[in-house]
């Protein structure tokens, strides 16, 4: 996972990503679980469900997520309300709501270690739990955390040290890139189509051209990150599949 | 202390011009009522409603029924959801269920976050309101009346409650009468009527009665501190025909809402 | 039932039924045959706002409020400020703490004891925003370096919720400190700070800050909300609105033009010419809310004077 630009701290370069590690259902009792790591950064996802109904308010035309974040140490505070609400969201928009109606997905999520890109290491954790939960999904998510300097340069997958220094940060998700069946169907459609934002939350001032700038580097980097979660996933395909 | 009731009473007679703050010009609709001329008996020294009042429906629109009141500087707003589905815990029951109440906000007295403890005023509002409100009309369900006091200026059960009943009438909720509440203080030798906080904080003893006028029947009385005989009986009757002045302007709202608008 | 599905066996009932039970039937299908017509159920344009007004100095007893209407949404936002030691790390700083209540009386999803799932995300947002945005000068909130600072308790109540929330809660939060005026306070025999209430003449100790009673306001965020459904793009939605379309991107931009925030919290994939249209719109919007809380800093100046 090379890249160019200037040097980081851990001579990383401003394109490089950390190393990923993700292992399959850790867990015993959940149905599906993952744990993933970016660096020292590290997430445990749990996938409980589908379960029978629905709560009060959602629709039960279709299938519910629930999401819990459990923090390291303390309680649950503002930030993590906003990071469960993220979650959801970003998992309702990559699940298939409409094939188990009336029921629901819980989604338990327990930071083990936060070196900064905490957001998008779950979001990707939790894809990966819901993959080996076999919930039937439209599409993985792939998350990446995007940091820009004073001097608006970019750098990807931001370690806790640098986010301190960071004049604001984009937390972006893509789609992971098509590969379809059918090898050349896929390549016309990657040429040819541009691929969209699921979700983006972003912290402090930017001007455009940075955002942008952000969302074309997210987007290269994501091309990575997803061809890493295909092989870990396909890796991991017991053999009766 | 003596000189102290003598500066507050000067200054209850000073203040008899209307003077009330509106909330928001631009925004809420209002009309300045005339001020109600109770016969006043040489005992009783009145000091009518905090002399501005604002009355009116409809401030939420998300709710069934709403309304707004403003008396001096309390500002309360009363939201009426339902009837809907009760809690899916509650059992069945043949008649409705009445679910009152009532918050502060943060900013709603001096000291921040101090009004918020009034948790017994979700309990007598309730009280208050539930004789008057048919329950039988909505079997199984519940109606929900929830008051926000923006601004704690005295008063503020009797006010709820008067601004509740306006709500449930807005709501279309069946009621036998409307409800309205007035409260006096007794400062001393004098009555004051719909005290503000500082009456209220300096009061000998408080009364407060919640009133159908239509039906001359009392949902609710309650009685603090030190009061000789007489003066009860008539504080009591003082609030009784507030009460059914009051009523008539909350009618007045109801039948003709539209022509606050013009104003 | 597929929304497609509803939709077709929409189409063959629209001729038959009362607008309102169509509505509230087929929300999605009655949705879109007003896009269709490029129009919204509540005859607004696509990229149309609704009216917006702002009303300074709503609440009496804080020192800076405002009362912001968004269509149906009612936001009020209040300032206290209180004197307090400020933290070791920065003694030259005030601070700020920003609370966003949702009470029972603003929406029936919204019971007592249970608080609304949206309020503590708003809440973070906002103070995020405010935070960032460099709206606020932290240090023009000290009194005495290192012995005596503000703290700003504001808190925005929304009275009535119909949809873009966070929208007319940053407007009302805006307006809130653009009326925000400092209180006069002096310190005492015994070393302690104090405010003066009102009349300046008669204290006899001397006022720390007779000058500065108004805060200098940097660049100010302003936000707009859009629902995307399939390739329109719906500005300021209303609760109606929200609850049918699934996607939608709020965009916060500071008088300056820079980005403050863009929130999209999942939904649908979204090119990212669209979300280029989306700031486009939010440019518009924020000139719009300039002149709005301009005009409502005059209207109250023309209230103060008569």
């Amino acid at each position: 996972m090379e890249g160019g630009g200037g040097e980081r701290a851990g001579g990383r370069k401003a394109n490089q990503l950390r190393a990923y590690s993700c292992t399959r259902n850790p867990l015993e009792r959940a149905h599906g679980s993952a744990r993933w790591a970016q660096g020292d950064t590290v997430v445990l996802a749990a996938v409980y469900g589908p379960r029978p109904g629905t709560r009060k308010g959602e629709n039960p035309e279709k299938a519910a997520v629930e999401v819990v974040w459990k923090p390291k140490t303390g309680q649950i505070g503002r930030q993590e309300k906003e990071y469960e609400m993220a979650l959801k969201r970003t998992l309702q928009s990559i699940c298939l709501l409409t094939v188990h109606p009336n029921t629901t997905t819980s989604v338990i999520l327990q930071v083990m270690g936060d070196d900064g890109s905490l957001l998008p290491c779950a979001i990707n954790a939790c894809c990966a739990a819901l993959v080996f939960a076999g919930i039937p999904m439209k599409h993985l998510a792939v998350a990446i955390g995007c940091g820009v300097l004073a001097d608006g340069a970019v750098i990807l997958d931001t370690s806790k040290a640098e986010e301190q220094q960071l004049k604001s940060f984009a937390h972006l998700v893509f789609p992971n890139s098509s590969k379809s069946v059918d090898v050349k169907e896929s390549q016309q459609k990657d040429g040819q189509s541009e691929r969209g934002l699921i979700t983006s939350i972003t912290h402090g001032v930017m001007s455009e051209d940075d955002y942008f700038n952000c969302i074309e580097r997210g987007l290269a980097a994501s091309a990575r990150i997803s061809d890493f979660m295909r092989t870990t996933l396909q890796k991991h395909t017991p053999d009766y599949l | 202390m003596m000189e102290l009731l003598d500066f507050m009473l000067s200054w209850c007679f000073s203040s008899t011009q209307p003077k009330g703050y509106m909330l928001c010009s631009t925004v809420f609709l209002r009309r300045i009522c005339t001020l109600l001329s109770v016969s006043a008996d040489d005992a009783i020294m009145l000091l009518l409603l905090g002399n501005t009042e604002v009355m009116q429906t409809g401030p939420t629109t998300a709710a069934s029924g709403s309304a707004y009141a403003e008396f001096g500087k309390t500002k309360v707003i009363v939201s009426v959801f339902g009837p809907r589905e009760s809690k899916k815990a509650m059992l069945y029951s043949d008649t409705g269920r009445l679910n009152c109440s009532v918050s502060y906000t943060t900013f709603a007295t001096g000291i921040r976050g101090q009004g918020l403890e009034n948790k017994e005023y979700s309990g007598m509002l309730h009280k208050a309101l539930e004789g008057a409100v048919m329950l039988h009309t909505f079997p199984k369900t519940t109606v929900d009346v929830f008051a926000l006091v923006l601004e704690s200026g005295g008063s503020d059960l009797p006010i709820i409650i008067s601004c509740a009943s306006l709500a449930l009438a807005d709501a279309g909720i069946m009621m036998y009468d409307l409800v309205t509440s007035v409260s006096v203080s007794c400062l001393g030798k004098n009555v004051l009527i719909d005290p503000t906080s500082d009456e209220e904080a300096w009061q000998d003893g408080g009364l407060m009665v919640s009133y159908m006028p239509a039906r001359k029947e009392i949902t609710q009385l309650t009685l603090t501190g030190e009061w000789t005989d007489g003066k009860i009986t008539n504080a009591v009757e003082l609030c009784m025909d507030a009460c059914s002045k009051l009523c008539e302007i909350l009618r007045e709202r109801l039948k003709d809402p539209a022509s606050l608008a013009s104003e | 039932m597929s929304a497609e599905t509803d939709a077709t066996a929409a189409g063959g009932l629209a001729g038959e039924m009362e607008v309102e039970a169509y509505r509230r039937l087929f929300p999605l299908a009655f949705l879109e045959r007003h896009l269709r017509e490029s129009v919204r159920p509540d005859a607004r344009r696509l990229a149309e706002a609704r009216p917006t007004t702002v009303a300074l100095g709503a609440v009496s007893s804080a020192h800076g409020s405002a009362l912001v209407r968004l269509g149906d949404t009612a936001m009020l936002a209040s300032i206290k400020l209180e004197v307090m030691s400020p933290s070791a790390e920065t003694p030259d700083q005030g601070s700020v703490a920003v609370e966003f209540h949702m009470p029972p009386i603003c929406s029936p999803l919204v019971r007592p004891g249970r608080p609304a799932e949206a309020a503590p995300v708003i809440s973070k947002a906002l103070e995020d925003v405010l935070m960032s945005s460099g709206m606020l000068n932290l240090k023009e909130l000290c009194l005495i370096s290192g012995k005596a600072s503000w703290v700003a308790y504001l808190d925005v109540y929304c009275l009535n919720a119909d949809g873009s929330l966070f929208d007319a809660a940053l407007i009302s939060v805006v307006a809130a400190f653009t009326h925000l005026e400092i209180p006069l306070v002096s310190v005492g025999d015994d070393g302690r700070v104090f405010t003066v209430g009102g009349n300046e003449g008669k204290t006899k100790y001397e006022l720390v800050n007779r000058e500065k009673r108004k805060l200098t306001l940097g660049d100010i965020p302003f936000p707009l909300t859009c629902a995307l459904h399939k390739d329109s793009i719906l500005a300021d939605p209303t609760a109606e609105e929200e609850s049918i379309i699934e996607t939608s991107v709020t965009v916060v931009l500071d008088s300056s033009g820079r980005l403050v925030s863009i929130q999209k919290p999942g939904g649908g994939v979204t090119s990212m010419a669209t979300i280029k249209a989306c700031i486009g719109l939010a440019k518009e919007r924020g000139q719009k809310l300039k002149e709005i809380l301009t005009d409502s800093v005059e209207a109250m100046e023309v209230d103060q004077a008569e």
